[in-house]
């Protein structure tokens, strides 16, 4: 698999604060990368590195098979459209004018623009100063800018910040259409629920450090959810001295991978205790980084 | 790159500045011209020298310092930094262009000053005639020689996120302008200062100004020789810090 970003060892350091710390990232061409972490984990400065924005402290960046630099940063920047901590705008300018301004500093054809506009659906807003945009509109005008020159990769920090749900479900939409066209996004968010309806592959970032990396399925098989035994007489299987709490129907226990469970079942049944169902919780995908994160969560 | 800090021009406060300090700077002029009908003979050329007076020193400069800090406020705010770094635009295009655009504002300004001075010479104060040509050639030169303070304050402003702190450092440099050339400095010192440089170049051929050159082939061309070498160096400056320059 061929992969659009990929990091080694990146890190950044403000004196002797170590905002990222080691990362090797690898971002799959064309998939939807969710880069998840709570607010103030090195999301938004591991973007700028990617970017060229700020120059890593150690690490290698390689971004669509070119190193990352001040000197790679103008040959880059015409394949990469990226929308960082907020949507930029000028607010005394139209949206029309935002996008002129975007148009004459990319060099892009009208058709480039009016396709960008297109896509976010801000067409019917264009001439109102984007002073006067909702958040939506603003973040909308900004995902635009960054399509504005037919990107190969899109650098999206936290895009949905301060949309309604049902902003949030366009964003979502139009971000899965890009990565159906080719376009590869990497979007970023402190909220995983947002992310997990639309990546494919996730990067999961803790106080600098990549915690998790890979798919979604690749994710829930790190995790191993809890155990519930449907039993009519739990006290016995209590006696028993297995590491069991009274659950739904039953017990609960954790960490029970499946040779466990096999061994579990059979001691219950040589015990004469009556089993009627083994099942796993249902987990989403926050349970699984709280496991992950060893109860701390994300945010 | 140019291009697009014109659109960006568009509805822009910096109009208005270049619109109000022409008309303060008449008035001002005219009031005391008329008020000093009896020490002052008659004529565009005192008229001329009392507007440009507190203009050159002071006046100009300062409203340099204020467009450059309104320009880059526009960078300054709303992550518009993010956008502006990560196009293919190389930081001496970004530099170049801001320079350029207010450079174009600051001409603007000058066209404002000599349509005021034309109007109120006659309408008001009575003058005959149309200013003499000189005039709209010193008012012309103050362009090139205001673009190393143009240069200057976009540096600090683009480097300062404060709207204030650049204006300030520019009056410090109109107090340093003022004293090299009131002092008697002159010479070399008195191009090497950008605030001094616009003072001297409005006040080209100004017989109310002590030490003013006449405005001359040889006095113009150093002028723009300094304008240009000055410009250049804090152009090729701002764009080396740019360039280094960290998105935090």
């Amino acid at each position: 698999m061929s992969h659009v970003i990929t990091t080694e060892g990146l890190t950044k350091t403000y004196g002797s604060r170590t905002v990222v710390d080691g990362l090797d990232l690898r971002v799959p061409e064309g998939c939807v990368y969710g880069f998840l972490g709570p607010n103030g984990s090195g999301k938004s400065t591991t973007m700028k590195m990617l970017l060229s924005l700020v120059r890593p402290t150690r690490g290698e960046i390689s971004v669509l098979g070119r190193p990352v630099d001040h000197r790679t940063r103008h040959e880059l920047s015409p394949h990469i459209g990226s929308l960082i901590e907020a949507p930029p705008g000028y607010g005394h300018l139209t949206g029309r004018e935002n996008m002129a301004v975007v148009q004459r500093m990319l060099g892009s054809s009208d058709r480039q623009v009016a396709r960008a506009v297109e896509i976010v659906r801000l067409g019917e807003h264009m001439d109102k100063r984007v002073r006067d945009y909702s958040l939506g509109m603003k973040q909308r005008l900004g995902i635009a800018t960054a399509l504005a020159r037919d990107p190969r990769l899109l650098v999206l920090d936290e895009p949905t910040n301060g949309l309604d749900p049902a902003g949030i479900e366009e964003i979502r939409e139009l971000l899965v259409s890009l990565a159906d066209r080719g376009i590869t996004v990497m979007v970023s968010s402190h909220l995983l629920d947002e992310v997990d309806r639309m990546a494919s592959v996730l990067g999961v970032l803790g106080r600098g450090r990549l915690i998790f990396q890979g798919t979604r399925e690749e994710l829930f098989d790190r995790s191993v959810p809890d155990l519930l035994v449907d039993t009519p007489e739990p006290e016995r299987a209590l006696d028993l001295g297995l590491p069991a709490v009274r659950g739904p129907g039953g017990l609960r226990l954790s960490g029970f991978d499946d040779a466990a469970t096999a061994d579990l079942v059979r001691q219950l049944v040589h015990h004469e205790v009556p089993v009627h169902g083994v099942r796993r919780v249902r987990q989403s995908l926050e349970e699984v980084f709280m496991d992950l994160t060893g109860r701390e969560g994300l945010s | 790159m140019i291009l697009a800090e014109l659109v960006k021009l568009r509805r822009s406060a910096l109009w208005l500045v270049a619109l109000v300090l022409p008309v303060l700077t008449v008035t001002a002029g005219a009031l005391n011209y008329a008020g000093n009908r009896s020490m002052l003979s008659s004529g565009w050329a005192p008229f001329w020298s009392q507007v440009v007076l507190f203009y050159g020193l002071l006046f100009l400069s300062m409203g340099v310092a204020v467009l450059a800090s309104a320009a880059w406020r526009m960078e300054h705010r709303g992550h518009n930094w993010n956008l502006l770094m990560s196009t293919p635009i190389r930081p001496a295009a970004i530099v170049g262009a801001k320079i350029a655009a207010l450079a174009l504002v600051v001409a603007f300004m000058q066209l404002v000053l000599l349509v005021l001075v034309a109007v109120v010479g006659r309408l008001v104060l009575g003058l005959e005639g149309m200013p003499p040509w000189e005039q709209a050639a010193v008012a012309g030169l103050a362009v090139v020689a205001a673009t190393p303070v143009i240069a200057v304050q976009s540096l600090l402003s683009m480097s300062i996120r404060s709207f204030a702190a650049p204006v300030a450092l520019g009056l410090l440099g109109c107090v340093a302008g003022a004293g090299v050339l009131l002092g008697g400095g002159g010479g070399v010192l008195s191009h090497l200062v950008p605030q001094a440089l616009v003072s001297s170049a409005l006040f080209l051929g100004n017989t109310a100004v002590a030490d003013s050159a006449s405005l001359d082939p040889g006095a113009v061309g150093t002028i723009v020789a300094a304008a240009g070498a000055l410009t250049a160096a804090v152009w090729a400056l701002s764009a080396v810090l740019l360039a280094r320059r960290e998105m935090r």
